[in-house]
């Protein structure tokens, strides 16, 4: 059994529809929370339904969606999940929302940076591949990229052809991007894995994102990776790191090593996440 | 640790606009009063600290009474065997201190730039068993409801930044930073504290936009945006080398403390064995001259007697003082 029932996300569901971390909703736990819901199928209708709405209000003339309504920019991670959510509680294509993801990257592989770095660049793990941003005109990172590839690959198959092999190379140079970034532990950092020279240490969250996008990556080159992520999850101390990990290591059928203790779930994405993770370890995975 | 680094040529630019600036500092006649900043000696967490923070407070006057306190310390990962976060007892120091002086709320909030999960890492951190209440105090500032904000000082492609409502709406901003070495600035104290201000749950993690707008210039942007502070700076165990998450523990056995926050860190730069004029952010906000020792009324201990030689990556030897 998951901690959380998928009942309780829906009992905190707030009357315009959304989810939020505290008081008022924001895209994020709006959008996982539609997720949780809909790993229980005919159950939690309405609830759904005023969530799907409640993003479909949200979202931005661009296509994309904000942190919040409040917020007057469209962010990278925050569209891969409504993406999502869009895609599995409505079937809908969302191909402005896709459009508007595929012309997103990182501000580290636009011309002026690259004129720049080519005669600057030292550090040889950033290899040009594009990847996402968080934020529009910042560099690419590697749980941003994780989520935009599986949003991504999820909507391809409703797509326009001219869309579909735009998402193909995008979703390539993504994959390319989270190899090229892997730390020598096996996992991932937010981005480089050798800032400085100094060799970066990998996190749960980051890693569990990762291999989230690289689940159509050919398993053998992964195996180190995964093994690393095994042993994270015995260490995270975050429920939502945990809940990363559980579903990477799920999408690529990987088992779950038990865990002494239970980090305390701090907020809707956590419960979200948690419901999520449950639902892929028996064989109901969104991100899939 | 942090990977992106934006274009060295802005580097190269903000270097040179710093040493502009500082010697500008350095020969400007002072008219305004000397910032007042103490030096405090003490050898650790035991709990002569609650009497040694309420002490500073009241020396520095800080006008508490009726007043609404967010203590912001630095929060950065979930490693708790090395000298990272703000330890638990500061903040909790400062917390009965501001209360017992008359403060009408006091809360901490902490938006962590770098991983997520304020809330997690402050757990990790031994807060919440320090600190009664801890979870109802506590506001993780990376998902606070936020106000879009014009900044005082922009910086480049940066002249406003949502940030959260709970540091905009509190009449006095206190930070608690650790005393650390950092491999971008050369040393992150109260002042580069403020980056966890600004919201994760929009800008991600890590808050990239502030790299990319120049992070000497994102410090002063966020500097002259919250006019109202007091800084206690933890220097009890700070981090030298390549901090600041992959350094070593350092324990300088010190507090510096005051209302100026150029005051203080350039304080706590000479504490450290860094010259402030040579630190580019400091350079660019010494207005009135705070990194020249000078132009500071010191109070407690001197630098001298509790001055701690800090390791510093090579990047960062020229910042030594002489």
């Amino acid at each position: 059994m998951p901690a959380t029932q998928p009942s309780s996300i829906a009992a905190r569901q707030q009357r315009d529809g959304g989810w939020g971390y505290g008081r008022d909703p924001w895209t994020e736990p709006t959008a996982l929370a539609v997720l949780a819901l809909s790993t229980e199928p005919g159950e939690h209708t309405s609830s759904v339904r005023a969530g799907t709405d409640w993003l479909r209000r949200a979202r931005r003339t661009d296509g994309g969606w904000p942190p919040n309504p409040g917020v007057d920019q469209s962010v990278t991670w925050a569209t891969s999940l409504a993406l999502l959510a869009l895609l599995r509680a409505a079937g809908e294509p969302c191909t402005g929302s896709v459009s508007w993801l595929l012309d997103t990257s990182g501000r580290e592989t636009s011309f002026s940076f690259r004129l720049i770095r080519m005669f600057s660049e030292k550090n040889p793990d950033r290899e040009g591949f594009e990847g996402w941003p968080w934020f529009p005109g910042t560099a690419a990172w590697v749980a941003p990229t994780g989520m935009a590839i599986r949003a991504l690959e999820k909507a391809r198959a409703q797509q326009p052809p001219h869309i579909e092999r735009h998402i193909g190379e995008r979703v390539q140079a993504g994959r390319d991007f989270l190899l090229a970034r892997r730390c020598l532990d096996g996992g991932w950092n937010h981005g480089s894995s050798r800032p400085l020279g100094y060799e970066a240490e990998s996190y749960p969250e980051t890693t569990g994102l990762a291999l989230l996008g690289l689940t159509s990556a050919p398993r053998a080159a992964l195996e180190p990776s995964l093994e690393r992520a095994a042993r994270q999850f015995g260490e995270c101390h975050s429920a939502q790191g945990r809940a990363w990990l559980r579903l990477a290591l799920a999408s690529h059928a990987h088992s779950v090593p038990a865990a002494a203790d239970e980090p305390a779930s701090r907020d809707i994405t956590d419960a979200a996440l948690d419901v999520l993770a449950h639902a892929a370890e028996r064989g109901s995975n969104v991100f899939a | 640790m942090i990977a992106d680094r934006p274009i060295t040529r802005r580097s190269l630019l903000a270097g040179v606009g710093a040493a502009a600036l500082s010697a500008c500092g350095r020969g400007t006649p002072r008219t305004v009063v000397a910032p007042l900043v103490s030096i405090t000696r003490i050898s650790d967490y035991g709990q002569d600290l609650f009497d040694e923070v309420r002490r500073i407070v009241t020396e520095h006057r800080v006008g508490v009474k009726g007043k609404r306190i967010l203590l912001k310390p630095n929060l950065v990962e979930f490693n708790v065997d090395a000298p990272i976060n703000t330890h638990p007892r500061v903040v909790h120091a400062a917390l009965e201190a501001f209360r017992s002086l008359g403060a009408a709320d006091v809360r901490i909030g902490e938006g962590s730039g770098h991983r997520r999960g304020s809330l997690d890492m402050a757990d990790a951190a031994g807060y919440l068993d320090e600190i009664p209440g801890f979870e109802k105090l506590f506001t993780d500032l990376n998902f606070d409801e936020v106000t879009r904000v014009r900044l005082a000082r922009p910086a480049i492609d940066l002249e406003s930044l949502y940030l959260p409502n709970t540091a905009l709406r509190c009449d006095l901003l206190v930070s608690l930073p650790k005393m650390k070495t950092h491999h971008w600035v050369g040393a992150t104290l109260a002042m580069k504290n403020l980056f966890g201000l600004v919201p994760g749950g929009i800008y991600g993690w890590p808050k990239n936009l502030l790299h990319w707008s120049g992070i000497p210039e994102s410090i002063a942007a966020l500097h002259a945006t919250f006019p109202r502070q007091f800084c206690l700076v933890d220097g009890i165990v700070g981090m030298e080398g390549n901090g600041p998450i992959q350094g070593t523990r350092k324990a300088a056995g010190v507090l510096v403390a005051g209302s100026d926050p150029v005051a203080v860190d350039a304080t706590a730069c000479r504490v450290m064995g860094l010259d402030p004029a040579k630190v580019s952010y400091l350079a660019m906000t010494a207005t009135n001259g705070q990194t020249n020792e000078e132009n500071v009324k010191q109070i407690g201990g001197t630098v001298h007697s509790v001055a701690t030689r800090f390791a510093v990556i090579p990047e960062f030897e020229s910042l030594r003082i002489g």
